[in-house]
């Protein structure tokens, strides 16, 4: 016998809390979740694996949230993203490129101008470089703000660790950027951000 | 520079405007689906009454959570529903008891002390079949024997207790759970809510214009009629009484969600 509560209409706004989980049957429940962050969930992923294997780790990550679907809290996105962060480190432990979670940037220009300034291209590099020269955890420090769009709070959840620690640390990787951005030429790079650049500039 | 140095970043994320194609879409729905068909979980077999359940949502009390499964796979007797009336009647004090603990007997663990009269909140009669509501470690039960069919049930829980305490008041009524349980022509749904002491009378005008009369006792009321009315209340009224007036509602405006 299957049971179909009624439930709420879709929420599928970028920001929207999931739906209540009073009174829905756990299958509708999950169903509505994959609705409602399965997009996110596929960009939290892309960023940080190739997208050639992004689809088995979403897929991991639902198994996961299906088995542990009691545990839901009420602001589900960044509990859903703490578990993909999981199962992207067990994926790449078991990949033959064992790499640590990093996020690179895009390749080109996808600003919402058709056309950049002199000034904004200067700028663009400048950030391209400087964050080349972030530790892979300032990067993704960063990129859970501004690119998952995740609140300091939610992004230390995510991360598994207090938010007055995540903030000090969005902190300093922000003042790092920016120093990156303002004297690149004076920018010291942390060290695996040197051995990293070393490996790159074979 | 003119931006911020993160909205600046933010247009250089790799993944903006990134959007599921179709065909993702497609393969992560089946995938779900898979998900589900392939790791049951153990509510979608049997929902008990977990004392580990109760710790871990009760810690979080601004959760709420919910069961609403079936305890097997049999589909309900279909002469049963033709015996079923939109009236019920009351059942008897003994069936009531008697179906609460055949209820509970399907509960991977049983209640903390023993099933007893005092917590059944109200049993009901349908023609051949009987639905009893009760309150067990501050869950809400609703055990439904459609005919000589298996017992099916559903668990509420609110780790915050509001499902406990008094529920509505004066002339409110909200409700808890509307649904359609089992499949094809086996299909019925069923509705839980709570009422104020001003309520008198609670029934629903399902979408073939039949009004249901629902169960109302002690705050609580309840009912269920064959169909699959639960997957569309669009198409469903509520009509309220009290003793000075009827009035007739969408069921929408009603969710306690």
């Amino acid at each position: 016998v299957t049971t179909n509560q009624y439930k709420p209409s879709l929420m599928k706004d970028h920001d929207a809390q999931p739906p209540p989980k009073n009174f829905m049957s756990e299958r509708d429940l999950f169903r509505q979740l994959h609705a409602n962050v399965y997009p996110d969930l596929l960009r939290f992923v892309e960023r940080r694996v190739p997208q050639t294997e992004a689809e088995d780790v979403v897929s991991a990550t639902f198994a996961t949230v299906w088995r542990r679907i009691e545990d839901l809290p009420t602001d589900a996105r960044p509990w859903i993203f703490g578990i993909a962060r999981h199962e992207i480190s067990n994926h790449k432990r078991g990949s033959l490129r064992r790499r640590d979670l990093d996020i690179a940037l895009t390749a080109g220009w996808r600003g919402e101008e058709s056309y950049m300034s002199s000034d904004d291209v200067d700028t663009w590099l400048d950030l391209v470089a400087a964050w080349q020269f972030l530790s892979p955890r300032e990067r993704e420090t960063i990129a859970l703000v501004a690119f998952d769009g995740l609140t300091a709070e939610q992004a230390a959840a995510v991360v598994g660790v207090r938010r007055s620690t995540f903030a000090m640390r969005l902190t300093r990787a922000r003042e790092r950027l920016r120093r990156g951005i303002e004297n690149p030429s004076t920018h010291a790079p942390t060290r695996y951000a040197r051995a990293e650049g070393k490996k790159d500039s074979k | 520079m003119s931006k911020d140095i993160l909205t600046q970043l933010s247009e250089l994320d790799p993944s903006r405007g990134r959007a599921p194609s179709p065909a993702e879409w497609t393969r992560s729905n089946a995938q779900i689906e898979r998900i589900m068909l392939d790791s049951p979980r153990p509510a979608t077999k049997s929902r008990h009454l977990p004392r580990r359940t109760a710790a871990l949502v009760g810690a979080a009390a601004a959760l709420v959570t919910v069961g609403a499964v079936a305890a097997t796979t049999l589909m309900p007797n279909e002469n049963a529903f033709a015996s079923w009336r939109p009236i019920p009647t009351a059942a008897t004090a003994g069936q009531a008891l008697e179906q609460a603990e055949g209820c509970s007997t399907s509960w991977e663990q049983g209640p903390a002390n023993p099933i007893t009269a005092d917590d059944v909140i109200l049993a009901e009669r349908r023609g051949d079949s009987q639905l009893t509501l009760m309150m067990k470690d501050a869950a809400i039960i609703e055990c439904i024997d459609i005919g000589d069919g298996p017992t099916t049930w559903m668990m509420l829980t609110s780790p915050d207790g509001k499902l406990a305490g008094p529920a509505a008041t004066g002339e409110d009524v909200v409700i808890d759970t509307i649904g359609a349980t089992g499949e094809g022509s086996a299909q019925y749904t069923n509705v839980v809510g709570r009422v104020g002491p001003d309520i008198t009378g609670v029934s629903v005008v399902v979408s073939d214009g039949t009004e249901v009369v629902a169960s109302v006792t002690d705050g609580w009321f309840v009912a269920w009629w064959p169909g699959a009315d639960g997957t569309d209340p669009d198409g469903m009224t509520v009509r309220i009484t009290t003793p000075d007036e009827t009035t007739e509602t969408t069921v929408s405006s009603l969710y306690a969600w």
